[in-house]
């Protein structure tokens, strides 16, 4: 098939021959099949290349929509919008000034906690040391009942030398020699039964120091890390709340060129059109050339008759598209 | 009046020692805590307000020598709180560092903090 080339003689009507009307008009018939096969292939070629232009222009709109959907959701979560659409999963549930808002409230409940714990813990202790105080006071009991018990021993010492400096003396001697005994058997058991009180009183002293050694270590915890901590992990959900202004900002950057990417492909939809008048205009040259070919025996002036009625179907000179809105 | 007690370690992290001592002026009982304001000073923190005689309407815990507090002490200042009422005690002349642990452990929504 031969390559369809540029008319070399324009406008101008070439001069006819001085040939066999025959064999011309087999020459003519030859160059219009010609012409009529370059039509046909063009205008498949160009039907094929729009269809599927329009198809990839059609997904691009309808991609850049979902992609505007996506981004106008993630925004909407971002900003804590409840309405917003949410995806399933973790994420989806994920929102900056929430979690932000949470952590400062646990954090600040930790804080809470530590500050009373410590409260607490030195409140026990003072009483504690209070109980520490009173253990003390029951030990100045028993060195007083100490005091009486001995001063009972020496009492029934001193009536027992009573006693046997009587004896002979008188009956009674005898007696009071026994009492005098039980006096200082007596006191010996008290002095006894007070070293057991001063035992027992001492392991309850021992116990009560444990405990408050256990408490003291409750209550003295370093807090440069612990509340540093605190302070660090603020600074991070600032950080971050930051970070969502960011993400928002980009975000809508992104929604703005999406759209501007939506205008532009309905534009291209809009101008594959041409296709038709493309269509149009081969089919015209078509008619043209038979016209061409039918016309053999004309005079001059019939010609310029006919060339000028030859049929122009597309004024259109341009494919600037109208404005088309499409959102 | 002023009562000065020696910090006891009890066994524990000595550490530097601690001075507590108070003095009354003008109705306002002064603590002041120079070294480490922990657990081992508790019992001289305690007598700084409970031994005086002098009869105070108001407190201030001074820190201005105070280089290091640990929880502890939160739990001392805020028993000293609990014990003189709310909006009678003050903590006065803090070091960057304790400021900061207090500010942390909000502190200054109890106290008067400068």
């Amino acid at each position: 098939m031969r390559p369809p080339g540029p008319n070399d003689e324009g406008d101008s009507w070439p001069e006819e021959p001085d040939e066999a009307p025959a064999s011309r008009s087999r020459l003519k018939e030859r160059e219009l099949q010609t012409i009529r096969a370059q039509v046909e292939q063009a205008r498949t070629i160009l039907t094929d290349a729009v269809a599927k232009l329009n198809g990839s222009f059609t997904t691009m709109e309808s991609e850049t929509g979902v992609q505007r959907e996506i981004m106008r959701s993630l925004l909407a979560r971002l900003s804590g919008d409840e309405n917003a659409p949410r995806t399933h999963g973790a994420v989806g549930e994920f929102n900056i000034r929430e979690f932000a808002g949470e952590t400062s409230a646990i954090l600040r409940s930790f804080t809470d906690l530590l500050t009373s714990v410590s409260h607490q813990s030195i409140r026990t202790v003072y009483r504690i040391d209070d109980m520490v105080e009173q253990l003390n006071g029951v030990y100045k009991l028993i060195d007083g009942i100490n005091e009486i018990a001995d001063q009972t021993f020496i009492l029934g010492v001193n009536a027992s030398i009573e006693a046997a400096r009587t004896t002979g003396v008188s009956q009674g001697g005898h007696s009071f020699s026994v009492i005098a005994t039980n006096i200082r058997e007596l006191s010996k058991r008290t002095r006894t039964f007070n070293e057991q009180i001063g035992t027992q009183v001492n392991r309850a002293r021992a116990t009560v120091n444990e405990v408050r050694d256990i408490i003291a270590t409750m209550a003295s915890r370093d807090l440069t890390l612990s509340l540093s901590g605190k302070e660090r992990i603020e600074g991070m959900m600032t950080d971050l709340v930051a970070f969502e202004g960011i993400i928002s900002g980009t975000v809508d950057r992104a929604q703005l060129s999406a759209s501007r990417i939506a205008v532009a492909t309905s534009q291209a939809v809009t101008a594959l059109q041409f296709e038709d008048l493309l269509n149009q205009l081969v089919v015209s040259i078509q008619q043209n050339a038979e016209r061409l070919a039918g016309a053999g025996d004309a005079t001059a002036t019939d010609r310029e008759a006919r060339r000028s009625s030859f049929s122009e179907p597309v004024r259109q000179q341009s494919m600037t598209p109208g404005k088309v809105e499409l959102f | 009046m002023t009562s000065q007690v020696s910090n006891r370690t009890n066994g524990r992290d000595p550490g530097p020692r601690t001075r507590v001592w108070a003095q009354v002026l003008g109705g306002c009982l002064t603590i002041h805590v120079e070294g480490r304001f922990q657990f081992d000073c508790h019992t001289e923190f305690r007598r700084a307000y409970e031994v005086t005689t002098e009869k105070f309407t108001e407190c201030v815990v001074d820190l201005k020598a105070t280089e290091y507090l640990d929880s502890a002490a939160l739990g001392m200042l805020l028993v000293l709180r609990e014990i003189l009422g709310e909006g009678k005690v003050r903590i006065a002349n803090c070091q960057p560092g304790v400021l900061n642990i207090l500010k942390i452990a909000n502190f200054a929504m109890l106290f008067a903090i400068d």
